[in-house]
Formats: structure tokens, C-alpha cells, sequence
């Protein structure tokens, strides 16, 4: 028998490893991508033959974060410059500040703008947040100061608006007679520039093309993994994939690639599909799983989204008397899907984002399990923001997994409570407190591009419950900072059916790793969001973050 | 990436109605009885077209090409990126026809016909089920959805009539002009409809009597539906009021449920013009392209033996004036 290879012996500051048996330890051994041990540097020697490596001597390492999810169209968005009013960090490691008017993001534009070569190539940026601009919308004549020959077209930040320059409006032909709901339109009924929907932001397509398409290549890949790595993720999944060769075959490509500092895993987006070609398409896929690309789970989509106010609300519906949302697929048709996909042995992901929306899928789910019960699914109600506590006693008796928006709670938990739900059903959103306290196991994400990869992020949401005025929003929903870095890694993980491999540092697993500055454990809760990423560790290989500014304030 | 073009706007067309009302049914009998039209289809479901694989002469990732010219386009990729498919085609379809899901509001879809300048608003035909569609208004979770339906369509094809009874049938009928007034109802069965009452008429300023087109374009099989509708021609050499036609469109009879046709008005005698109707909705736009001389025309499409088009008709004395 050949002797063991050497491993290496990596001394932390602090081991965080999420595994209650050992819950802390000061250093890790690592074999073959995996870890051989964990605990005091003296036991591991135990091993036999190793080295010593302090590169993390002064850092404190958890298991690496998991996203659970996620749209690698992230990482296509960040060919165009970002203009956001929340403060984002590129690809690249750039920090982007906050913009909180609009002439900064007509100077920002206009340096853009000076580095595009080709002088008849549109500008497009993304990111506006003009409900945050105190009732001052975006014009074409603002954008005009940018350029008036370019046409320009600026994307918002919930991906359903966009305002347009006037060399983009006499490009593509929006006029003032186009009879369109969705041009906004000054008093004399001249566009304003703002385009609002798919039928009004058409004709801006047709010159920029279609930007959701972004999120296929390569490119788009190793840029999400970029800014993955900067925020200590090490999985994390494409839940909404075609798995067609073209969107596929570019991840294969990546994470092939030892240099490529993420795991991947890919949802089929179910919607619209028969089931029979969906399931074929899965199988195909999974018969090629990897260590670092992952398939198995199909994505179904029931209503829209609360800020929308397309997400289907139970009664008394939204707070300002809006009519209901709309459901992406009937109850009906998502039945029979979750029978279909559910009897094939797949995993469902179910994007829910209303509660009536909530009860929809669980009764689908139910009648399914019914007919046809099956130990360990993990379906998993995909956002769940309104759902109340009945219905995770629901996904409790189901087996059903939750993962939770919580970032919505800051990002969007000022516009829940005084705009589309009001200010007793906001308490109650993204209830993880309620998941905790009842045993559904939960997970929390970010839906990036919709807000920022980052798990701490998240996860001080999940803890502090601060909207971005600073108000608390549901107290009693809180969670403990244990609690949460649990569900951003071991809880995610297990909504991923990966917790065997990744989130928790344990003998037999993935060395994985997020490297923090700081302890999580040590600070204060409200602090979370502040711990620094300085790199992480994929399956043995260290990678260092960019280097990053952090600016909440 | 294209530029506005200055080329003939396309007509787009919205199929919508619950899951089950028969809206790929419709979509394959139009298909079928195509012919003269290079109709670009964006279904949601490829497998759901009866397609026959030996009329494909060309098939990428999200679109079939068919033979007879026209193309199949899938939504999975959305409406955005079917769109931008079928608008790179050369040359270009002649006209959009999109099946919305069962649960989606044809009005936001219809939107996108009247916003980009390479298309135009084709009208929006709703399918529903008359031994379904009032319990399914009255759905816990879908019936908002698909009210909404109703109010969208500018004409509302009341499908299945065959599974109920002729005292039903008039029944949901009148229910329908009640929740949808805006609409024109049309009995039919296996969603069986011409073309043209489809797409609307396939007018020509040349001249041309479409009277009688149907038989030859709908299918055998189909007879019975194309023998319960009828049109009607209208025609003159002499510049028409435009504010008589105006009116006269406004006071279109309920029986005509689509009409088209090119007019020249005394308000720029030299200048055609382009009359399209589609339920109530009616427009008056610039005719693009070169147009022929000869008569204003124009073609109406009703039910069979309900277009009494005499004197008493305002669009009647609008023609007979000029």
C-alpha cells in the first residue's frame, strides 16, 4: 500500500463548524479537497504526515456560504454599469456607491458613457431605484445631459422598468400617439422616458437586445462566481435554467476549471414545459453531475412578486384595495406538475411569493404526497414571504422545506408596510422565527440579481429584521445569529440535497470555506452585515476576494 | 439588434382564454388554413401543434419553420425574446399571432402591438368554454383571472357550444355581453373560425371581391363554421367624409366583428388610408407603403345572415356618398 499522501494543517483564529458535536475548533486538516480533520492542531498531527499552513492563522473560517437562491443573470448584468441606490460591489472587487439622486447618476452615466469606443453603441445601465428618489422620477431630459446623440436606456432595479433617453425614444420609435399603457407620459402627453412593462420596454430591446437573455456564457458565469467569492459563497444555484445546451454547456465549460471558484447547481425552470420533456431534460442532465455542477431539481413559478403587486394575496388582499396578481401557471396546471415531476423522483422548487400563492402549492404538494408519498423529498416553497404560521405548520407536516426572501425585509420591508400589504401582515414576512421555532427546515437567499449575493447580508436581515429606514419590522420573527449562519449554509445546503457534502465543517466533507476578517459570533447581531469576506476555499483550493470596501451608512 | 424599420407594421394578434377554452386547437386551424399569410405563431407549447414533420423546413432551438411560410415560435424564452425571433425572419411575417397562457391578461400582451412601430395592434380574440367558463368565473382562485379575460377580448369566440344545450349556450351568451360588453360573442365548435375572422380580413385596395374567399381557404372539415359566416364589400371611386366615416365607425353594427379596408378621405384626397375594425375598436392610420389607385374599399366580416347592411347603416351611406 502506497503511503498516504501529506495533508495540510490549516491553524485559524477560529473554526466555526456549524457541527454541534465540535461547534468550535482552531484548525482544519484537509486531504484531497476534503476534510480529513478538525479540531486541535496536536490531534490532527494524529494523521500522520502533514504541513503546517498559517495563511488563515489570523482569520476566522466558517463552512462556505451557500446560496441557495440565485440567477447567474447577477453576473451578465455587470457588463453594463451599475446605478443603484443601495451601495454594490462588482466583479471585478469595484465598489460602487450609493447614488442617491439623479444627477449622481448622470455623472456617473456620463463617465460611462466617455469610455464607450463605438460612438453609436447604446448605453445601457442598470440598477435605478427612482421609488427611493423622494416621488422624483427619472426623464429623458435628465438622461439627454448624458448624451443626446446615444441612445441610453437605464434598467430598474426590479427589472420591470426602464427609462430611455430621447436619441433612445426616436431610435426605436416610441412616440407620442403609441397607444401603450406603460409609456409614462407628461401632463401634455409627451413621453417622459419612463417605460414601464414588457409592451412599452419592446421597442428599447429591439436596440439593446433582450438584457434577460444575459445571464447565458461564460462570461456571465465567471462573474457571478467573482462576486460569489467576495461574499464567502462557495454553492450556489441557477434556479431558473432551461438546461438547453446553450445554457448549459458554458457552466460545463467553467466548472471544469480548478480556477473556477464556485459550485453550481441548476434548477429546470418548469414553467410552460411539458413534464415529460422536463423530466427527459433533467435525467440527461443528472447522468452527468459533477463535483462542481450539480442538476436534479426543477423550478415552478405560481404568482408574481408583493412589490409588483403580482403576487396572489389572500384575503383581505393588498393594502390599497389593488386587484389580486396574476398566477404564472392556474393551480390546476401546477398540480398536475408537481404530481408529474414529484412521481419522477425530482425535486421541486416552488416560487411562492403571496400567501394565497403559499396555500396553492401546498395543497398541490399535498395531493401529491397523498397519492404517492416519498420519504426526504425536500420540496421547498421558494420565497414563502407572506406565508403564515398555519402554513408552515403545513410544510412542517409535509416535509416541506422553506427558503426565506429576507432580504426584502430591508430592501423592500418600508414599501411592504406602508404600501402593497400593510403594517400588521409585513410583521409577519419571511418568517424564519416561525420556521425555527416549528422545525421547518429553512434556508434564506437573496434572489440576485433582485438584491445582492451576500449570505451575512442575509442573514443579519434574517437577525436584526431593519428595514433601510431603520425601522424593526416583526420582532418577534427574529432569529439568533447561531440560528442564522446555520441557515446559510447547512439549512441552504440541505434545500439543495447537498448538506451531506457542503455546509458544516465536518470530517468527510467538502473544504469549503468562507475566510472572514472577523467572528460573527463575537460582535454584536446588528453587526453582521459588517464581517469582511477575504476569500474562500472550493474543494481544497484557496481564493482570495477582491479587495472590498463595505459602506451600509 | 435592428432599427426601428419603415417596412409595413406587423398585426399582432392575441389568442387568450383559460386553460381548455381551445386556444391551440384555434392556433393549428389557422395554421392550416394559412395559405396566403406567413403567420408567425408564439405558442407556449411546441409539442401541443399538430405540425407535420414533413411541412418543417427548418427548426433552430426556439422556432419551427414551416413550408407554407409560416413560423412557430416558443414563449419559454419569454414574449421578448419570441418577438425579437420572428421579427429577424426575412422577409418578415405578415402577421403575429400569440397564444397567451391560460392565466395571463391578453391586454398586457396586446400592449406590445401598439408600442413598437414595427408592429400594430391586431385585436384580441378570448376562447372560452361555454359548459365551463361560469363556474370557473366563480373559481376561488381564477376567477379574477380569468374575468379579466373577458374584458380584455374585442371579441369573444364562445367555444363548445356543442357540449350544452341551445337554451345554455344563449345563457352564457348573455352573461358574456354582461361581463364583457365591450366584446363581439361568436358561437363556434372545436374553435373552429376562419382566418379572417381571426387575423381580420386580408383587404386589397386592387379591387379584388373577397366575398367569397372562404371557399377555398377553410378546410373542408370546417365547412360547417365558414357557412356561418358572411362578408360584405363595400366600395367607391370618390374620397370619403372622414367625419362621416368617423362616426360611422363608431356606429358599426354589432354584427360585423371585424372589417378592413383602404380609403381615400376628403380631408387629403391623394392620401390612402387604412380602416381597421375588430369588435368595437376601430382605426384610421396612414396606409404605409405604395397602394395601388382605384375604389376605397372596404371588407366586413359577420355572422351569417346578421349583416344586414342596407341604408339604414351609417358606414353603408358613408360608401354610397362619396
Amino acid at each position: 500500500m502506497p503511503a498516504p499522501k501529506p495533508f495540510l494543517v490549516y491553524r485559524a483564529r477560529r473554526v466555526i463548524t456549524l457541527n454541534p458535536v465540535q461547534p468550535s475548533a482552531s484548525a482544519i486538516a484537509v486531504r484531497d479537497g476534503c476534510i480529513l480533520g478538525v479540531g486541535e492542531p496536536s490531534q490532527l498531527a494524529g494523521w500522520g504526515e502533514h504541513r503546517l499552513n498559517d495563511r488563515y492563522a489570523e482569520c476566522v473560517l466558517m463552512p462556505g456560504l451557500v446560496e441557495a437562491h440565485s440567477h447567474l443573470l447577477e453576473g451578465g448584468m455587470w457588463e453594463y454599469p451599475y446605478v443603484g441606490f443601495y451601495p454594490r460591489n462588482g466583479p471585478d472587487g469595484r465598489h460602487w456607491p450609493a447614488l442617491h439622486d439623479i444627477d449622481a447618476v448622470v455623472d456617473r452615466l456620463r463617465e460611462a458613457e466617455a469610455q464607450l469606443e463605438d460612438p453609436e453603441a447604446p448605453l445601457v445601465a442598470w440598477g435605478l431605484d427612482p421609488i427611493l428618489f423622494g416621488g422624483r422620477r427619472m426623464v429623458a431630459g435628465d438622461l439627454d445631459r448624458v448624451s443626446t446623440r446615444r441612445p441610453i436606456a437605464v434598467i430598474h432595479a426590479n427589472f420591470h422598468v426602464l427609462n430611455a433617453n430621447s436619441a433612445m425614444l426616436a431610435r426605436c420609435g416610441v412616440r407620442r400617439d403609441s397607444e401603450v399603457e406603460g409609456i409614462v407620459r407628461e401632463q401634455n402627453g409627451e413621453p417622459t422616458g419612463e417605460l414601464s412593462e414588457m409592451a412599452a420596454m419592446f421597442p428599447v430591446f429591439r436596440v439593446i437586445g433582450d438584457p434577460f437573455a444575459r445571464g447565458r456564457g461564460e462570461r456571465a458565469a465567471w462573474n457571478f462566481a467573482r462576486l460569489a467569492l467576495s461574499a464567502g459563497v462557495t454553492t450556489a444555484i441557477d434556479i431558473t435554467n432551461d438546461l438547453t445546451d446553450a445554457s448549459v454547456g458554458p457552466l460545463r465549460k467553467v466548472c471544469e476549471r480548478e480556477d473556477f471558484p464556485l459550485r453550481l447547481a441548476a434548477a429546470l425552470f418548469g414553467n410552460g414545459l411539458d413534464p415529460r420533456e422536463g423530466i427527459e431534460r433533467v435525467r440527461a442532465r443528472e447522468a452527468c453531475n459533477a463535483d462542481r455542477l450539480r442538476f436534479g431539481s426543477v423550478k415552478l413559478m405560481t404568482d408574481g412578486s408583493i412589490q409588483s403587486f403580482t403576487a396572489r394575496v389572500a384575503w383581505p388582499g393588498y393594502y390599497g384595495g389593488q386587484p389580486n396578481g396574476m398566477w404564472n401557471i392556474a393551480p390546476i396546471q401546477l398540480e398536475a406538475l408537481v404530481a408529474a415531476y414529484h412521481d419522477a423522483g425530482l425535486q421541486l422548487h416552488i416560487h411562492t411569493n403571496g400567501d394565497e400563492a403559499s396555500g396553492v402549492a401546498l395543497d398541490a404538494l399535498e395531493r401529491a404526497l397523498a397519492r404517492n408519498p416519498r420519504p426526504d423529498h425536500r420540496h421547498t416553497l421558494q420565497h414563502a414571504q407572506m406565508a403564515d404560521a398555519a402554513q408552515f405548520r403545513r410544510m412542517r407536516a409535509l416535509g416541506v422545506c422553506v427558503n426565506l426572501f429576507a432580504n426584502h425585509l430591508y430592501y423592500w420591508g418600508d414599501v411592504h408596510r406602508a404600501l402593497t400589504i400593510g403594517p400588521d401582515r409585513a410583521q409577519r414576512m419571511n418568517a424564519a422565527g416561525t420556521a425555527q421555532r416549528l422545525g421547518v427546515p429553512y434556508a434564506m437567499h437573496s434572489d440576485a440579481p433582485i438584491t445582492p449575493i451576500g449570505p451575512l447580508f442575509t442573514a443579519w436581515c434574517a437577525v436584526n429584521r431593519r428595514t433601510a429606514s431603520g425601522q424593526v419590522l416583526g420582532e418577534g420573527e427574529r432569529i439568533g445569529v447561531d440560528d442564522a449562519l446555520r441557515a446559510i449554509t447547512l439549512g441552504a445546503a440541505y434545500t439543495l440535497r447537498l448538506d451531506g457534502e457542503i455546509g458544516s465543517i465536518e470530517v468527510g466533507k467538502r473544504a469549503d470555506l468562507a475566510v472572514l476578517a472577523d467572528d460573527p459570533l463575537a460582535i454584536p447581531a446588528e453587526a453582521l452585515r459588517e464581517v469582511r469576506v477575504l476569500g474562500t476555499m472550493v474543494g481544497g483550493v484557496a481564493f482570495d476576494a477582491p479587495p472590498r470596501v463595505q459602506s451600509w451608512e | 439588434m435592428i432599427s426601428a424599420s419603415s417596412s409595413r407594421p406587423i398585426p399582432v394578434t392575441v389568442v387568450g382564454g383559460f386553460l381548455g377554452a381551445g386556444k391551440t386547437s384555434l392556433v393549428n386551424g389557422i395554421l392550416e388554413q394559412s395559405e396566403e399569410r406567413r403567420i408567425a405563431v408564439l405558442v407556449n407549447d411546441f409539442g401541443a401543434l399538430c405540425v407535420d414533420a414533413s411541412l418543417v423546413s427548418a427548426r433552430s432551438a426556439r422556432t419551427i419553420s414551416l413550408a407554407n411560410g409560416c413560423i412557430c415560435c416558443t414563449l419559454v424564452d419569454g414574449l421578448a425574446q419570441a418577438l425579437l425571433d420572428v421579427l429577424q425572419f426575412d422577409p418578415p411575417p405578415d402577421h403575429l399571432l400569440v397564444e397567451a397562457s391560460g392565466v395571463s391578461d391578453p391586454r398586457r400582451i396586446a400592449q406590445v402591438g401598439r408600442a413598437d412601430p414595427a408592429l400594430a395592434d391586431g385585436g384580441t380574440l378570448v376562447l372560452v368554454a361555454a359548459d365551463q367558463i361560469r363556474a370557473l368565473a366563480c373559481d376561488r382562485y381564477v376567477g379574477d383571472t380569468v374575468l379579466r379575460q373577458l374584458v380584455a377580448a374585442d371579441l369573444i369566440a364562445l367555444n363548445k357550444v356543442d357540449l350544452v344545450t341551445d337554451a345554455d349556450a344563449q345563457a352564457v351568451a348573455s352573461w358574456l355581453h354582461e361581463k364583457a360588453p365591450q366584446a363581439r360573442v361568436i358561437r363556434t365548435v372545436n374553435a373552429r373560425l376562419p382566418c379572417d375572422i381571426v387575423l381580420g380580413p386580408a383587404a386589397r385596395p386592387d379591387g379584388r371581391d373577397d366575398r367569397h374567399r372562404y371557399r377555398y381557404r377553410v378546410p373542408s372539415a370546417a365547412n360547417d363554421v365558414c357557412a356561418t359566416f358572411s362578408t360584405e364589400t363595400l366600395r367607391c371611386s370618390g374620397a370619403l367624409s372622414e367625419r362621416h366615416l368617423r362616426q360611422a365607425l363608431d356606429a358599426l353594427p354589432d354584427s360585423v366583428l371585424r372589417a378592413k379596408g383602404y380609403v381615400r378621405l376628403d380631408t387629403a384626397p391623394g392620401d390612402w388610408r387604412v380602416v381597421q375594425a375588430v369588435g368595437r375598436r376601430w382605426s384610421l392610420a396612414p396606409a404605409p407603403a405604395t397602394v395601388p389607385g382605384g375604389d376605397s374599399v372596404l371588407v366586413l366580416i359577420g355572422a351569417a345572415g346578421t349583416m344586414r347592411l342596407d341604408d339604414s347603416i351609417a358606414i353603408v351611406r358613408v360608401f354610397r356618398r362619396a
